[in-house]
């Protein structure tokens, strides 16, 4: 039985998890999705699961998208992570870019997840 | 402390002289003050007392003023506070002229209105530094104030057009029937613009139309594409469309305008004319819930589709959901605004929050005040991230035919002229389209019948209906009975449709003219095998076709209704008279 990817998205926004959702479905209909509507949700469903992929809103609020990713990246060291963000400064980009995540720009396309997926084939190639 | 030395070097210490006021009761410090200035080329006015002061100001609004404290008739302290009274949005510096060292003294010159102090005895080169650095303060304040004003000008400008536009999309925008008593909702934008879209409009034969959007974003930019969509709505919903074919022409519409990455989540319901059977189409909308009037559970219409705008026509899917209402059960449909609306804490009010209110013991009339409250006693003032939106529908038929007749243009009825139509539909057309809009609209066109345009939706969509389902398909109207035969008798006739390969269904409209009187006959034959009609009356009583209130209706509407042929043929004659009142008429 081939591998099955779990994918992990976080946002608050219940429309953009669902458009997350529905882009990455409709190549990869079988992976599993976890959504999680705030950070500390996203780290109570991570805890006992190997996530592949994330894509992690930037502005939430309690926990900030940044301080999550650093988290979760520590707990799932493998997982390609993505931020997902309307505005980023400049010392957010370089701190990210420098712990090895991607970005996507809000509102986000079918586009900008595919580039994201392929991302993620390359770091696993 | 400015130098003296420096002064040479700014280029402000030369600028264009000014009007400056001296007030001082000494003469020779007058005339040690007037020759300084006239020296540097300012022109100069000269006051003996406070009160002269004041006067000399009002007539010659000088730039800067050198003011002595202790003057007779009024003191420096009195005028200062005058002049500074006068002055308006203009900066005019005042230098008080003393020689005293008292601290309390100089606080008060400042609190009358003071800038800047010059001591005895003056200076030349203290003085022009000294207005050369108030010129500089000068010229800051005069800046900040033109771009203030321009600021303002601007913003005065900006509303103006907001207004405008606010008045055009309103207009086009309208809100329909949602004043209708079985009704309820609440409209919360973030500004003047919505970005969430409430429509509701009647259908032609009777029941409702409703339509919740909420666009990526808000304000202006998400309100835009809410123009269309309103357009698209009511017209479509007018003419007869059924919500599949609205979601498709809007979803073409809103993919060729949006820009990429902006769409609109929206649910589309129809209600029938009984209220008995809700139809609905949900891309991308938090789940519609369906609650009992008794309270308990509640049914969850959840979204089976992507927003609109987001994929082409040839993606999109456009299939909708039916489900059987009762009576006095209330639908609710709301936007994200509602149940991501935050808590002081940064807790979201939630979707489970929100059942909790609905299905709480409570008298149904007072549900939608007791969300409406909680919600806002859960958002504590917080700041609005949001649009949002909450509607509320009574699935009651008896509360919502109280609604009072939508104005309608007062078309006048064409003089009545003699023409025929014919129709046949083949199996493929059939599985493809709903004929009756462009009918409804050709009879508009040709006769102008916009009076009686409800009830000859009626009644060929009663006859239309009939001779598809039962004729063609052979369904049989008793499995609609109980609640599982109504959704199984629906799915039953999407796959009947869906595989129908042979039949066809004949529609003739014959008009002719009697005097100022009209007759239209209206002739459906479908290719099916009929029914014993002659034995079958009152049977045909109990009769209702999935889309209405079956042919005891119909027959209450028309001049006669027959049966030819094997029962596979129907006849129905209406009669007009050009003397009727032209407004939209209701059923009884």
């Amino acid at each position: 039985m081939s591998y099955v990817p779990t994918v992990l998205i976080v946002d608050d926004s219940r429309l953009s998890r669902m458009m997350i959702r529905a882009f990455i479905t409709q190549s990869h209909p079988d992976w599993t999705i976890i959504e999680a509507s705030n950070g500390q949700e996203a780290l109570e469903k991570t805890a006992t699961q190997a996530v592949d992929l994330m894509t992690i809103d930037l502005n939430m609020p309690g926990m900030d998208g940044l301080t999550l990713a650093t988290q979760l990246q520590h707990n799932n060291p493998t997982a390609y992570i993505t931020l997902v963000t309307a505005n980023i400064q400049e010392s957010v980009r370089h701190r990210a870019t420098a712990a090895g995540m991607g970005f996507i720009a809000k509102p986000v396309t079918e586009d900008s997840i595919r580039a994201c997926l392929s991302s993620l084939e390359k770091s696993r190639a | 402390m400015v130098s003296a030395s420096v002064v040479p070097h700014n280029p402000v210490a030369s600028s264009a002289p000014f009007t400056v006021l001296i007030a001082d009761d000494d003469r020779i410090n007058r005339m040690v003050l007037h020759a300084m200035l006239k020296k540097d080329g300012h022109t100069v006015y000269v006051a003996e007392n406070g009160h002269e002061a004041v006067t000399l100001f009002e007539q010659h609004q000088p730039d800067l003023v050198l003011m002595d404290v202790m003057m007779p008739y009024m003191d420096g302290y009195e005028a200062t506070s005058r002049i500074k009274a006068l002055t308006g949005e203009r900066f005019v510096p005042v230098i008080f002229l003393t020689a005293m060292t008292d601290a309390q003294a100089l606080v008060h010159c400042v609190e009358c209105g003071g800038d800047d102090f010059l001591h005895k005895p003056y200076k030349h080169a203290i003085l022009k530094a000294k207005i050369a650095a108030l010129e500089r303060v000068r010229q800051l304040y005069t800046t900040l104030q033109s771009q203030k004003n321009a600021l303002a000008s601007h913003h005065r400008r900006l509303q103006r057009e907001y207004e405008v536009a606010e008045k055009l999309f309103s207009t086009i925008v309208h809100p329909g029937c949602l004043d209708a008593p079985h009704l309820k909702y609440l409209l919360s934008p973030m500004s003047i613009f919505n970005g969430d879209l409430l429509l509701a409009a009647r259908k032609p034969a009777g029941g409702l139309h409703i339509m919740l959007g909420d666009f990526t974003g808000h304000g202006l930019p998400a309100a835009v594409g809410a123009m269309p969509v309103a357009d698209i709505f009511y017209a479509m919903t007018a003419k007869g469309y059924a919500i599949s074919d609205i979601v498709a022409e809007v979803n073409q519409k809103l993919k060729a305008i949006l820009p990429t990455g902006v769409f609109c989540a929206a649910a589309l319901l129809d209600l029938d004319a009984t209220y008995s059977q809700l139809t609905i189409w949900n891309g991308g909308l938090p789940d519609v819930l369906v609650c009992q009037p008794s309270g308990g559970p509640l049914r969850r219409l959840c979204s089976q589709h992507l927003p609109l705008g987001v994929v082409d026509n040839t993606r999109l899917d456009r299939s909708v959901e039916v489900i059987e209402v009762m009576p006095g059960e209330r639908v609710y449909a709301y936007t994200d605004g509602v149940i991501e609306a935050s808590a002081p804490t940064g807790e979201m009010f939630s979707q489970p929050r929100l059942e909790v209110y609905l299905t709480q013991d409570c008298a149904p009339e007072q549900v939608f005040e007791t969300v409406c409250d909680g919600l806002t006693t859960f958002r504590a003032g917080g700041p609005q991230r949001d649009d949002l939106t909450l509607i509320e529908i009574t699935c009651d038929a008896g509360l919502a035919n109280h609604t009072s007749p939508e104005a309608t243009t007062s078309y006048v009825a064409k003089a009545p002229a003699c023409w025929h139509m014919a129709f046949a539909l083949d199996a493929m057309t059939l599985r493809t389209l709903d004929p009756l809009p462009q009918i409804m609209q050709m009879l508009m066109a040709l006769q102008g019948l916009h009076a009686h345009r409800e009830r000859l939706y009626t009644i060929l969509a009663e006859l239309f209906a009939n001779a598809l389902e039962h004729g063609l398909l052979g369904l049989d109207s008793a499995l609609k009975h109980t609640p599982q035969g109504f959704v199984a008798y629906y799915t039953a006739r999407e796959q009947s449709l869906a595989a129908l390969e042979h039949g066809c269904i004949n529609i003739a409209l014959t008009h002719t003219a009697m005097g100022t009187a009209g007759q239209l006959t209206l002739r459906i034959e479908d290719s099916g095998p009929g029914f014993a009609y002659q034995r079958c009356q009152p049977d045909l009583a109990a009769n209702t076709t999935h889309s209405g209130r079956g042919i005891p209706l119909v027959r209450a509407l028309c001049q006669t209704l027959t049966y030819h042929g094997a029962g596979n043929c129907v006849e129905a004659v209406y009669v007009w008279s050009q003397g009727e009142t032209n407004v939209s008429q209701h059923e009884p």
